[in-house]
């Protein structure tokens, strides 16, 4: 029985040790939590396309394809005339009234055989500009006739237009006109003129003048031939539109109006400096009239629209006539090119970033007069302008400055942030620095803080060879962490706007570099955020 | 003596070297019945174990038994008494420091509706039937880091090591048949053929996840596969169904529609008249799932997150973000498939030997081995066992386990006539539940009836 005891009392023994251990629990407390949480924000690859022409990838060029140089070239339509617009025909209409004696009739008080008459009509077309044309065909329009007749005879009415041809059949029409019974009997016809070619010289005696013949036969039906009898003729051309012309179209100036190309590149650059290697204005002039045409570029100058600085191009030729076609539907191109070694200062007026390029010119047809060499214009006819300003990628930069503004929103509550690090990876393979300051905006776009009063060096210079080519890539971390300060601010943050300036490699050694299209940026954006719950 | 002596010192050793394997491992409990041979129930951890009576019956009341293990951390050891004032306050370095790169919660509950035992002649008949529940939760050390401290310190530029991440639980009805019989004057086998019928599955079939931090960049890297398969919990997955959801039906566990088998083995062998050997298989077997089934499995991930595309984002922002969110997505987001599966069961195994001392008190030394998952927990116990009167009958027990080394078990047989009280635990020291990674209980009430016939014991001792 001891023995039972015994383990009774040993085992008693232990439970109470055990009970006596027992810690109080219910004041738990989970302590301070500060997870930190290390979460990637935003990456991406910058090509030279996203660079510098991410809004059209064709403003950048390869201007040396064994190296892969690059130039940023901005194209812009100037002006624009068409044949349609350049010669344009009038209406014509006359009307002719016959009488009885005219038809070489007689008074008879029953006629019954018949009597004719043939004559003809000279028509003067009416040019703009007193334009002197010896061939014209038609692309549209009307020819009508309208005859009244008051014999009380059958009457049949011939025309003919000899200079007037469609496919080289001429132009000819009958009408028959009913014998009038108490009213004028009339009849009408009218011809497309589509298609028919006029030769408005009378035989290479004159221009614009075109020859209608008329043959009027009265047949007797038995009635009376009175003394009042007559026939009248009414026609013309109406609707005209030119197919094409030939001949002279007058010395004249033509409009040209202003224009201007937009130089992307410097759009939202508040300012900055620029020494371009080699920089060119070019003209395409594309004419497929066929007439001498001048141009006189008038002023060529560019404009910082931020600072309102203007600069006129200087030393360069004015005066440039245009090639053009001998063979209807041929073109001619014209190409006028301004560079540093036929312009005084072309360098010099793109150094201040200029935002546009803007142009003032007209332009003088047949500015010799009529050399006897007839001119051609079709409706197809265009004089087409457009302007590149073309900006290689070789020289130096500083000072461009940069400006954007993007949303922002904290992830949580400012309160339960204990610390904010955003961590900017720049892998640049371009030889640009970029230098930048941060600041956050609230809605009404006001600044709340500046992240730090001096520029931080975000992106580092990658370095190049003695032709300014890039040989590698440059790294740069930035950790941007904000004070306990700035992370109680952020919830009235809505905005940050990113002040940035880019400065080519050694600019102030004066080192010239070059882009190439195999340039990369490499872009890593993280954060850190630590919690304070 | 001396022959004790050199018996007793073979017996050190084995207890040094199991107590060495044990030391960083955990394990399912029920080690103090294993040693208490003369109850009915131990029948259940060694099959060559037998009621001490001619017919043994259990209705309701006869073996309900429950087991909690955690392998990481205990309370007092993570809270800690603050300066200012007597709250306890969680010390994160020191729950770090507790846990262990994989870390489980493990639960064990028996619930026996039915027990019946009988010998006849040398054999030893058996019937039970059993509610059972074995749950097995894995988490990583990693996984509280993370949550502790997020990425961002520690973790920074290392893999968070997830693998392993996951449960195993299975509920199932156990209906067993048992026999044992004695051999000879030395040995004893016996084994028990159980017909499973499961409600609840859930298994974690492959697990092996990380994320990896870039230390300069903060990229994320997922790597890895994750792999499941479920019975009785369609409802979490399904998405599709808008109905009232899943509603257990009783029947389908007396239909059997999730049906399984296993088997237990055991024996006992009398080296001498003093050391005996025993060693036991349990569970060895499998269910087939067929109900309510659903399983995920994702392709083999390695994808790298870095971040929002600028170029992409700027060109696009909305609808950019949706690719996104659809790319990440269809990484992870598989068709949940319903197809029936197959899960084996946690098989356990004890091997052992005891001492008789004297004629009333015995020692022994135990290993205890569970596979769980694909990997193998062990635990060391040595016992005492104090048998004073057929009525009476006394175990206490150290054992180590679930990364615990002070596990103090004990268990009490008391019988009346016919009746037989038990209770025993393998960790009494869990009334301190703040200090301790283990708590059980097993508790019952038996009918014996008759008194067994020495003859057919197997044991001498």
């Amino acid at each position: 029985m001891k023995k039972i005891y015994f383990s009774y009392i040993w085992a008693a023994c232990l439970l109470v040790a055990l009970l006596s251990c027992k810690k109080d629990l219910k004041k738990l407390s989970l302590g301070e939590w500060n997870p930190n949480l290390a979460v990637p924000l935003a990456h991406s690859t910058f090509d030279v396309y996203d660079i510098f022409a991410h809004t059209n990838a064709e403003d950048l060029v390869v201007i040396d394809p064994n190296t892969g140089m690059l130039a940023l070239v901005y194209k812009s339509d100037i002006a624009t005339l068409s044949g349609n617009q350049y010669v344009s025909i009038n209406d014509f209409s006359d009307s002719k009234s016959l009488s009885l004696s005219a038809l070489g009739g007689t008074v008879s008080p029953s006629f019954s055989s018949t009597f004719s008459h043939s004559g003809n009509e000279e028509i003067d077309f009416a040019f703009d500009n007193s334009a002197q044309i010896k061939e014209f065909k038609f692309d549209d329009g009307d020819l009508f006739f309208n005859i009244s007749s008051t014999f009380k005879h059958p009457v049949t009415i011939s025309f003919s237009v000899p200079s007037l041809k469609k496919n080289g059949v001429i132009f000819s029409k009958t009408i028959n006109v009913n014998a009038a019974s108490g009213s004028a009997s009339t009849a009408s016809v009218y011809e497309d003129l589509a298609g028919y070619v006029a030769d408005l010289t009378l035989g290479n005696t004159t221009n614009n003048k075109l020859q209608v013949n008329y043959q009027i036969t009265v047949n007797g039906n038995g009635n009376p031939i009175l003394a009042t009898d007559q026939i009248s003729l009414d026609f013309g051309f109406t609707s005209l539109k030119m197919d094409y012309a030939k001949g002279f179209f007058g010395t004249r100036n033509l409009v040209v109006p202003s224009d201007s190309v937009l130089l992307k590149v410097f759009q939202y650059s508040d300012e900055g400096y620029f020494e371009l290697v080699d920089p060119e204005i070019r003209f395409y002039l594309t004419n497929s009239f066929g007439l001498p045409i001048n141009l006189n570029i008038n002023q060529i100058k560019t404009i910082n629209v931020n600072n309102g600085q203007v600069l006129n191009l200087l030393g360069y030729s004015q005066q440039h006539l245009l090639n053009y076609p001998s063979v209807m539907g041929d073109s001619s191109l014209t190409t006028i090119v301004f560079t540093k070694n036929n312009t005084t200062n072309l360098e010099q007026v793109v150094s201040p970033a200029p935002k546009y390029v803007t142009f003032d010119a007209n332009a003088v047809a047949n500015p010799s007069g009529n050399t006897g060499v007839d001119n051609f214009v079709t409706k197809n006819s265009r004089l087409k302008a457009y302007c590149e300003v073309e900006l290689p990628l070789h020289g130096l930069a500083h000072s461009f400055k940069l400006r954007d503004t993007v949303n922002f929103s904290t992830p949580t509550e400012a309160e339960n942030l204990r610390s904010v690090m955003f961590r900017l990876i720049i892998d640049n393979g371009f030889p640009i620095n970029v230098l930048a300051k941060l600041r956050f905006l609230d809605e009404n776009y006001q600044e709340v803080f500046m992240y730090s009063n001096d520029q931080l060096l975000l992106a580092e210079a990658a370095p190049v060879d003695g032709n300014g080519k890039v040989t590698s890539n440059k790294k740069k971390i930035s950790d941007l962490k904000l004070s306990e300060n700035q992370i109680q601010l952020l919830d009235h943050v809505k905005y940050i706007e990113l002040q940035a300036e880019a400065n080519t490699l050694d600019f102030a050694s004066g080192k010239h570099i070059k882009i190439y299209e195999s340039y990369k940026l490499n872009l890593k954006l993280s954060g850190q955020f630590e919690g304070k719950f | 003596m001396k022959g004790n002596s050199k018996e007793m010192k073979k017996l050190l050793y084995i207890i040094v070297l199991f107590f060495c394997c044990a030391a960083s491992s955990i394990a399912q409990q029920n080690y103090t019945m294993y040693a208490m041979t003369k109850m009915a129930q131990s029948h259940y951890e060694n099959p060559s174990n037998y009621a001490n009576g001619k017919i043994y019956i259990g209705i309701g009341l006869s073996h309900h038994s429950i087991g909690v293990n955690h392998s990481g951390f205990t309370l007092n050891r993570v809270f800690v008494p603050r300066s200012q004032d007597d709250t306890l306050v969680l010390d994160q370095d020191r729950l770090k420091k507790s846990l262990w790169g994989r870390n489980y919660i493990m639960t064990d509950v028996r619930n026996e509706l039915l027990g019946i035992g009988f010998h006849v002649k040398k054999n030893y008949f058996s019937l039970s039937i059993s509610n059972r529940i074995m749950g097995n939760i894995v988490y990583p050390k990693d996984l509280i880091i993370l949550g502790l401290e997020g990425n961002g310190r520690s973790l920074l530029g290392e893999r968070i090591n997830l693998n392993g991440l996951g449960a195993h639980i299975d509920a199932y009805l156990e209906v067993a048949l048992g026999y044992n019989r004695k051999i000879n004057e030395k040995l004893r086998v016996g084994g028990r053929l159980k017909f499973l019928s499961g409600y609840g599955n859930f298994s974690t079939k492959k697990s092996k996840l990380g994320i990896t931090t870039d230390k300069e960049d903060f990229d994320l890297t997922v790597d890895g596969k994750f792999k499941f398969a479920s019975s009785g919990f369609r409802d979490f997955f399904d998405t599709t169904n808008s109905g009232g959801g899943y509603t257990f039906d009783p029947s389908m566990i007396y239909k059997f529609k999730n049906f399984g088998m296993a088997l237990d083995l055991g024996a006992t062998y009398n080296l001498t008249d003093k050391i005996e050997l025993n060693a036991s298989l349990l569970d060895f077997g499998f269910i087939r799932w067929k109900n309510e089934t659903a399983s995920y499995e994702t392709d083999n991930l390695d994808f790298r997150f870095e971040g929002v595309n600028l170029k992409e984002y700027l060109n696009d922002s909305t609808e950019y973000l949706d690719r996104l969110q659809d790319s990440l997505l269809s990484k992870i987001d598989k068709d949940i498939t319903y197809n029936p599966y197959t899960s084996t069961l946690s098989s356990r195994f004890y091997i052992g030997a005891r001492y008789k001392v004297t004629d009333w008190f015995t020692v022994g030394v135990t290993s205890y081995n569970q596979i769980v998952g694909n990997r193998l927990r062990m635990a060391g116990i040595i016992s005492g066992t104090i048998q004073l009167k057929n009525w009476l009958g006394f175990t206490a027990n150290y054992s180590t386990y679930g990364r615990s080394w002070g596990n103090i078990g004990l268990g009490l047989s008391l019988r009346g006539g016919p009746i037989q009280f038990y209770v025993m635990t393998d960790n009494i020291l869990a009334i301190n539940y703040t200090g301790v990674k283990n708590a059980h209980v097993t508790f019952g009430l038996n009918l014996l009836i008759g008194k067994l016939d020495p003859k057919l014991k197997a044991s001498k001792i």
